[in-house]
């Protein structure tokens, strides 16, 4: 199926197109062991990204249970540790990313008017690696000693104290980060060499805008990750001492280097949904995306920044005063582009002909909630309220405002806009429409009160807590049951519309005329998608 | 769709340029911290 864009065909492409005729998905478990289709590998991810969501969510629960009330109750205090640690690898590595790279191979191909992706058997690696990350990961539950405990941030020397578990784990860092390294390179080379002809690349899609600028970023820091834990792992098993000042290493260089990864990082889970948030609120304002342009530019200048405000995530571990304003002033800065994205969501609203379909209302969820999230932020950037709210609770209610009705609210509205693209059927609106509305209240009852837990000195990762915090974080458990038991809503709804339902047409959205080639094939569309290029005028 | 030989061609340089980029901000960065370690 992929012989059609097969680079061992060099020699042939200068004759004819001549093997498009016998392309078709290969049958059983060989279509998805051996797929070099954009659809089937992004698929794959999807279908991952969903599986490490509920495995992440799980552990979520367990945490939210033994935090129900004060006291020790479930799990003992070095399993508590375990979960923290590991919900967040699940979630950033195993659900949020690999959520983004499967819509960036679904759609990418799509909406530039490409027949697949420009490197697919390296598409192929790419993904059958998590797999095998994630099993390693998740096996270190059962060594002993234990899964990591340490926080996802791994620092040193803490980090080094870990037993069987600790090479598992880097190991898995690495597979994990040679795989999104491989996928950043794959969505580059195919956005700069794959595009339509006439599609200049300041009209490419806003989803592939703001993937290209998250590609670049992947490139730039994955590999610094990855050069942190082989520091941490020469430092535990070669008897270096990057780290170790006993060695004359520091154990400061490391947070230095991990928050150099780390906050392009978030970047790297924020800048695709700006995309997808970009593609579904003018459909269905049905006007054209107000500030295009502008759009591009803030999206760049995000990046940019993304760079130069790592130190802001260590304000309290002693740092030059000077330093310190540098990283609040840079990180205060990034509010400016960011205003410049929620001001043109909104002027796109303004006036529009609105109508609620269940991707706008995440799409508007988005916008509200993800503020929330930016606000509290610029609160954390100050340095000396960061002084105050550093290590409490206020910050896991931050970021979690940012990565769930941010992030993940994001990918369900981009599942449910195009979902019926995919499958070409319709899924049950009301069905997906509930998922919503239980999501939006469950998740404010989840992350809200944390606020409050925050600024009342509640540390975060704690498995035992004073009595005087019961009361909010019995709220904040019930919330958190609740939303994610919906989740099981979402994937009734998906399962439901894979499985059959009432015939997508190519447009989808019909009355609210979307924009982009994506739109301009039959759903679902043909196992290539664009056997003849699209001429864009 | 079969790519034109010109088109392969670009995408083997990109890729090319960007795997470097990739490995010398890896060993780039290692080699950076050994450096400073020694000196």
């Amino acid at each position: 199926m992929a012989h059609a864009i097969d680079t061992a065909h060099d020699a042939h492409d200068a004759h004819v197109a001549h093997d498009d005729a016998h392309d078709g998905p290969a049958t059983g478990i060989k279509r998805w062991l051996f797929a070099t289709n954009h659809k089937d590998i992004g698929t794959m991810y999807l279908v991952f990204s969903l599986i490490m969501f509920f495995v992440g969510g799980s552990m979520a629960m367990v945490i939210r249970a033994e935090l129900f009330e004060p006291g020790m109750q479930l799990v003992d205090p070095a399993f508590f540790n375990q979960l923290t640690t590991m919900h967040a690898l699940v979630m950033i590595f195993g659900a949020v990313m690999p959520a983004f790279v499967g819509l960036a191979n679904w759609m990418i191909p799509l909406q530039i008017g490409a027949p697949d992706m420009a490197l697919p058997r390296m598409n192929n690696f790419s993904f059958w690696l998590l797999p095998f990350a994630f099993t390693l990961l998740l096996s270190t539950f059962f060594v002993p000693g234990g899964a990591p405990a340490g926080g996802w941030t791994m620092y040193p020397p803490l980090m080094l104290q870990f037993g069987d578990s600790f090479p598992m784990l880097i190991f898995a860092i690495h597979l994990m980060g040679v795989s999104s390294i491989m996928g950043a390179i794959n969505v580059i080379v195919t956005i700069l060499n794959m595009r339509a002809p006439g599609m200049t690349l300041l009209k490419m899609p806003l989803f592939v805008w703001t993937w290209l600028i998250t590609a670049y970023l992947l490139i730039a820091v994955m590999p610094v990750l990855a050069g942190a834990v082989t520091m941490l792992l020469t430092d535990h098993f070669f008897h270096t001492s990057f780290f170790n000042a006993a060695g004359g290493g520091d154990p400061m260089m490391y947070e230095h280097i991990f928050w150099f990864f780390g906050h392009p990082e978030v970047y790297i889970m924020i800048l695709p949904a700006f995309g997808i948030i970009s593609e579904i609120i003018p459909t269905f304002a049905r006007k054209p995306l107000f500030g295009r342009t502008s759009m591009i530019y803030a999206t760049a200048s995000i990046a940019f920044l993304s760079f130069i405000v790592w130190g802001h995530h260590m304000f309290v571990d002693g740092m030059p005063m000077a330093a310190e304003i540098f990283f609040m002033l840079s990180t205060l800065l990034i509010a400016v582009p960011t205003g410049v994205k929620v001001f043109n969501w909104t002027a796109t609203l303004w006036r529009g002909s609105l109508s609620f379909e269940a991707p706008m209302l995440f799409a508007i969820g988005f916008l509200f909630m993800f503020s929330i999230g930016g606000f509290s932020g610029l609160m954390l950037a100050m340095v000396p309220a960061d002084f105050q709210y550093n290590q409490s609770y206020f910050v896991v209610a931050h970021f979690h405002y940012v990565l769930v009705p941010g992030s993940v609210f994001a990918i369900m509205g981009a599942i449910y806009y195009w979902l019926p693209k995919w499958t070409g059927n319709m899924y049950n609106m009301t069905l997906a429409k509930t998922h919503f509305w239980l999501s939006t209240i469950f998740v404010n009852v989840l992350f809200f009160p944390q606020h409050f837990l925050g600024l009342a000195g509640m540390p975060r990762r704690i498995p035992d807590y004073a009595v005087q915090f019961t009361d909010w974080n019995m709220v904040s458990s019930i919330g958190g049951f609740g939303f994610g038991l919906t989740q099981i809503l979402f994937a009734i709804a998906i399962i439901q519309c894979v499985r059959g339902g009432r015939k997508a047409t190519a447009k989808v959205w019909n009355d609210a005329a979307p924009n982009g080639l994506e739109w301009t094939i039959p759903s679902p569309p043909p196992y290539h998608s664009f056997t003849t290029a699209p001429e864009i005028h | 769709m079969s790519r034109s030989r010109e088109q392969n061609r670009r995408i083997r340089k990109s890729t090319i340029v960007l795997a470097a980029v990739v490995l010398a901000i890896y060993f780039g960065y290692i080699a950076l911290k050994l450096y400073r370690h020694f000196h």
